[in-house]
């Protein structure tokens, strides 16, 4: 299988997934999505196997990099600065309060599992690169 | 970085698509190679040279040099 056919099967496959995905939550189904999206990833992870031209290569890899670490920055000032204005509404509207509290905790996660991650890689990764 | 890439690929008349498979990268890979706008490892640099039969250090120009 190509490159081409691979990227028309997945976005048909995406776009199925996310149909009834959504048509599911609408009914209060959550058992059935979750079978949706085990299968459509276990579908893909076959078709991926199948590909023989390269889907990414180190180029893509170092793209992936900066755009990842930019969107945790992003990500983080906007859940920041979010954070501070429900903070300073909780007096008007008490229900800003877990949300700001959810979004401070979310922040955290966020950044502690960048670091942890980093912190692997940094360490290891020179020792487990794959060989090519 | 300046590179002898596409020069020697028009030499032996070998598409972009044809290199990419050889040194296992995508065709966008070697366009941006060609165009001197990305710097590559040292891994795909010695694959690439492989492919075109030379050296690295034939291959690439740097700008000390």
């Amino acid at each position: 299988m190509n490159l081409k056919k691979y990227d028309k099967i997945r976005l048909g496959i995406v776009f199925i997934t996310a149909f009834i995905f959504s048509q599911c939550l609408v009914l209060h189904n959550f058992f059935i999505p979750i079978m949706v999206l085990g299968l459509s990833s276990l579908i893909l992870f076959y078709l991926r196997k199948k590909v023989v031209d390269v889907i990414a290569d180190e180029r893509d890899y170092q793209i992936g990099g900066k755009s990842a670490l930019l969107a945790i920055q992003i990500t983080s000032w906007v859940g920041v600065i979010v954070m501070f204005v429900l903070y300073v509404l909780s007096d008007k509207n008490s229900f800003y309060e877990p949300i700001a509290m959810t979004l401070a905790f979310f922040i955290c996660l966020l950044m502690l599992t960048y670091s942890v991650i980093f912190k692997y890689y940094s360490k290891y990764s020179s020792r487990n690169e794959k060989q090519h | 970085m300046k590179n002898n890439i596409k020069d020697l690929r028009t030499k032996f008349g070998i598409t972009q698509e044809e290199l990419a498979q050889k040194a296992g990268v995508r065709r966008e890979t070697i366009i941006f190679l060609e165009q001197s706008k990305y710097n590559p490892s040292l891994k795909l640099a010695h694959d690439v040279a492989l492919s075109l039969k030379t050296t690295i250090d034939k291959l690439f120009v740097f700008n000390d040099e």
